[in-house]
């Protein structure tokens, strides 16, 4: 009896303490005045170490407390610019082979000097077996790093040397066309030995493990929950760098992200649902930057498979895809139609490749307006029943939730009543998709993909026949042959014809692939900033924004 | 009651055991590894140091001997989706988080829950009857993360008086702590409910009145603590249910828990975080029953009494 009191009571008062607790209230949203800028990310970051770093929220903390050789903006036509970053100029040889950079005097963020051994030491770290660096192939381009990172060579054999202190050198695997296009990517930029090996595998884990070199310092870390990142005094470019506090916070939940862009909470946000583009633009407290992301959404072939090993067919499915409805309907006008693979905006020899390349798709419509047609032709090809109800495939999807499921049936819809035939759908897990994929298990399969760098050759050489990126069974001689020779090319305006000529392969000829939309963003920002680049890669960047004075 | 206690842990470290044995070899057959957290196909090579560097690439009976061996060692390893974290560290880090919320939903809803279940049995019929039923009844239907969202958004956008995302401050665990614990509310302040009007009607409780127990002492002697014990019961899944449960609300409210870096841990097939998660949450679950079996004693002397003997 008494202690059933004694529970009781106990209870009664933990509940009292907890509700005065909850009247407490500490105070709420910290606003405007300040110098800061508040922002988010989507999810937790996995790990700041360099070397092991593979996803978007650790390259948005990169662009912002680290700097490469180099950094890039965006210019006013809205096409990426490299801009100097630690290295002064650069030369390359006659060759392209041999890249020399000259760095300029900067520090780390504790005050010590950065020299060009620090560059070496970083990238050798990335290609070190033991290590087991994700990314390590973006490296591929420089001189035995692929050997050395598959145990074929030494760590000394790798081309990349440091000639002095701060001049830093670089000699290829073969003239590669996008290299400056590398020396901004997080995967080159310096790492500190001694902080590295203090560390050991705990490094980029922790808080204290972290180092900087860029506009901006992280000052507090609470993993999964928020960074704060502030001013550091010690970089070379400090006196344009105009804000003293960035706040991210870890914010999961879409429409969470929404209400506090909304209240104030946050100065930015991508937007994507229609509903939420029309009350911000209502307020009239924003700016809306659109953009594209280096990426395309699109349907591949199993080209072993029965039916889809014929062309006519691929390019029946592929001309029978609603693309201006499909960006309309399912991606509320945010995405674009795509008849090229290449997206906008990727650049080769200083011009958007996009505006000299005239999209294939394009030219197959005009020359075959019929879909069907050229399906019966394909299913007659194929001694197969050309009637197209007659006809069931499968489409294989990534992802099992409510999104995949509204995706798929539009797909499923619009094949029914452009071309008449009957999808069934399959919604799987990235890791099953995977394994369906490298087993040709499928016959029709949707993904998207987002480029790594700023060349042609990040979206063209995954389909080279032994890339082994995705498994469709697609050869050809020809495009296997232009890609390589892309590869070794110097002139840059040659690379630019075979990539033509490659694309043209893909999509007009073979139909190997069907792009159906390029991927763009919509960002919303709060009026009171200004100054913010939001480059194709790299990601956004706050060295350069600021606070715009006069804001009601 | 001692030897009762010793022998229900012996079999909480059999079941123990079994799980983990289980869950490691499930997740393993299930298709995908840790790489695919990156949603795109790596170079061979690159797979290859990735395998080598966590001993993946060694026969899986191999793998785990290693990993009981480390276990016995109470060894959970090291993340293979977040390098350079370990699995215990992750483990210390976020199940306070969710600890604390889930402690707070369990007092809150147990407190409000039975508190709003006597007042409608002893209003029977009466206005707070209907309102609590009322809310009874939307709390029991209206799923935790419609409530979560409705809080988020009403808080965050028409009436910013606390925080709405994040952790930190005892103001973040206000609105999750609501959220987590409106259901449960609602099912205890039923079942208090009828609980109460069934005691109320045995004839102990007309005896005592007819004795002279004052009211007050009739209600929290007689009716209060006989009405309370079937509740305690599902106290205990309860307590557990309230950590998974979590994943959706801390999803909306970005809270840096256990629930949903268990769920994530999974989809980045993440294997000894979901192997170190698995066997901390199956501890605790089964503790939890423990605690409740032996709570169940101290209230019910009936329970007590055969314990002793």
């Amino acid at each position: 009896m008494e202690r059933f009191k004694k529970l009781v009571t106990l209870g009664m008062s933990i509940a009292v303490l907890f509700l005065f607790g909850a009247c407490g209230g500490e105070k709420n949203v910290e606003k405007d005045d300040k110098n800061e800028v508040n922002t988010y990310l989507g999810s937790g970051i996995k790990t700041l170490d360099i070397s092991k770093a593979t996803d978007a929220n650790a390259s948005f903390i990169f662009t912002q407390v680290m700097e490469g050789l180099t950094r890039v903006s965006v210019d006013e036509r809205g096409q990426d610019i490299i801009l100097p970053g630690l290295a002064e100029s650069w030369e390359t040889s006659e060759d392209g082979l041999v890249w020399t950079f000259y760095l300029r005097d900067s520090k780390w963020w504790d005050g010590s000097e950065l020299t060009a051994e620090d560059f070496v030491y970083s990238i050798k770290r990335t290609l070190d077996p033991a290590t087991a660096s994700q990314y390590a192939f973006i490296l591929s381009p420089i001189k035995n790093a692929m050997e050395y990172n598959g145990g074929k060579a030494k760590a000394d054999d790798v081309g990349v040397a440091a000639l002095d202190e701060k001049t830093l050198q670089f000699t290829l695997k073969s003239p590669t066309g996008y290299f400056l296009d590398l020396t901004y990517y997080k995967t080159l930029h310096p790492q500190r030995r001694d902080v590295v090996e203090k560390y050991g595998d705990r490094y980029g884990a922790t808080m204290e493990s972290l180092i900087a070199n860029g506009p901006f310092v992280v000052k507090e870390w609470i993993p999964n929950n928020k960074v704060t990142l502030v001013k550091n005094e010690n970089y070379w470019d400090k006196d344009n760098v105009r804000i003293d506090q960035v706040n991210v916070q870890v914010v999961q939940d879409t429409n969470a992200q929404m209400n506090m862009l909304l209240n104030g909470q946050l100065d930015i946000a991508g937007v994507s649902k229609q509903e939420w583009v029309k009350k911000f633009e209502e307020t009239g407290r924003f700016n809306v930057v659109k953009g594209y992301t280096a990426g395309s959404n699109y349907t591949f072939f199993n080209l072993d498979d029965g039916i889809f090993k014929n062309d006519k067919i691929r390019k029946a499915f592929s001309l029978s895809i609603t693309r201006e409805d499909m960006g309309d309907v399912i991606f509320k006008g945010i995405f674009e139609s795509a008849y090229g693979w290449v997206p906008p905006k990727i650049q080769i020899a200083g011009k958007e490749f996009r505006s000299e390349v005239p999209e294939p798709l394009k030219q197959l419509k005009d020359e075959s307006p019929d879909p069907r047609e050229l399906l019966a032709e394909g299913l007659r090809e194929l001694g197969m029943d050309e009637n197209p109800e007659n006809l069931r495939v499968s489409y294989l999807n990534t992802g099992t939730n409510d999104w995949s499921r509204t995706f798929f049936e539009y797909i499923q819809q619009m094949w029914k009543k452009t071309l008449g035939v009957e999808i069934e759908g399959i919604f799987v897990e990235w890791p099953v998709f995977q394994k369906m994929i490298d087993e040709k298990d499928y016959q029709l399969a949707g993904m998207a993909w987002i480029g790594d760098y700023n060349d042609p050759s990040t979206f063209l050489d995954i389909w080279k026949s032994d890339a082994g990126i995705y498994n469709t069974g697609f050869k050809n001689d020809r495009y296997d042959e232009l890609i390589e020779m892309a590869g070794v090319e110097v002139d840059q305006e040659k690379r630019l014809e075979y990539f033509r000529e490659a694309e043209n392969i893909l999509l007009y000829e073979e139909s190997a692939i069907a792009p159906s939309l390029y991927r763009k963003r919509n960002t919303f920002i709060s009026k009171r900033l200004g100054g913010i680049t939001i480059p194709l890669f790299g990601g956004m960047d706050y060295k350069t924004v600021y606070i715009v004075e006069d804001e009601d | 009651m001692l030897r009762y206690i010793l022998k229900r842990v012996g079999i909480m470290f059999l079941t123990l055991f079994i799980i983990i044995t289980m869950t490691f070899f499930i997740i393993r057959a299930v298709p995908g590894d840790p790489l695919s957290s990156m949603a795109r196909n790596l170079p061979e090579q690159v797979k290859i140091n990735f395998y080598a560097k966590y001993g993946l690439d060694q026969p899986l009976f191999v793998q785990y001997l290693k990993f009981m061996k480390n276990l016995f060692m109470l060894d959970l390893g090291e993340s293979l989706v977040y390098p350079g974290r370990s699995v215990a560290e992750n483990i210390k880090r976020f199940s306070p988080v969710s600890a604390r919320l889930g402690i707070q939903a369990v007092i809150f809803g147990f407190t409000t829950g039975v508190s709003f279940g006597i007042l409608a049995a002893f209003k029977r019929n009466k206005w707070p009857d209907y309102v609590v039923m009322f809310l009874a009844i939307l709390g029991v239907s209206i799923p935790g993360f419609v409530t979560a969202s409705l809080l988020q958004y009403y808080f965050t956008v028409k009436i910013p008086l606390l925080p709405t995302t994040g952790w930190g401050t005892t103001g973040h665990t206000i609105l999750p702590t609501i959220a987590l614990a409106f259901g449960s509310v609602a099912a205890y302040a039923r079942y208090m409910r009828a609980n109460v009007l069934d005691v109320l009607h045995q004839d102990y409780i007309l005896t005592a009145r007819a004795k002279g127990v004052p009211r007050f002492s009739l209600i929290w002697r007689h009716v209060i603590r006989n009405a309370i014990l079937p509740v305690i019961t599902i106290l205990g899944p309860q307590i557990a249910g309230i950590f998974i449960g979590s994943f959706v609300i801390e999803k909306i409210f970005s809270i840096p828990g256990f629930g949903f870096n268990y769920v994530s841990a999974i989809q980045n097939r993440d294997f000894s975080m979901i192997l170190g998660q698995t066997i901390f949450f199956a501890a605790l679950y089964i503790t939890a029953l423990l605690v409740v079996d032996i709570l169940y004693g101290l209230v019910d002397p009936r329970i007590r009494i055969s314990g002793k003997r």
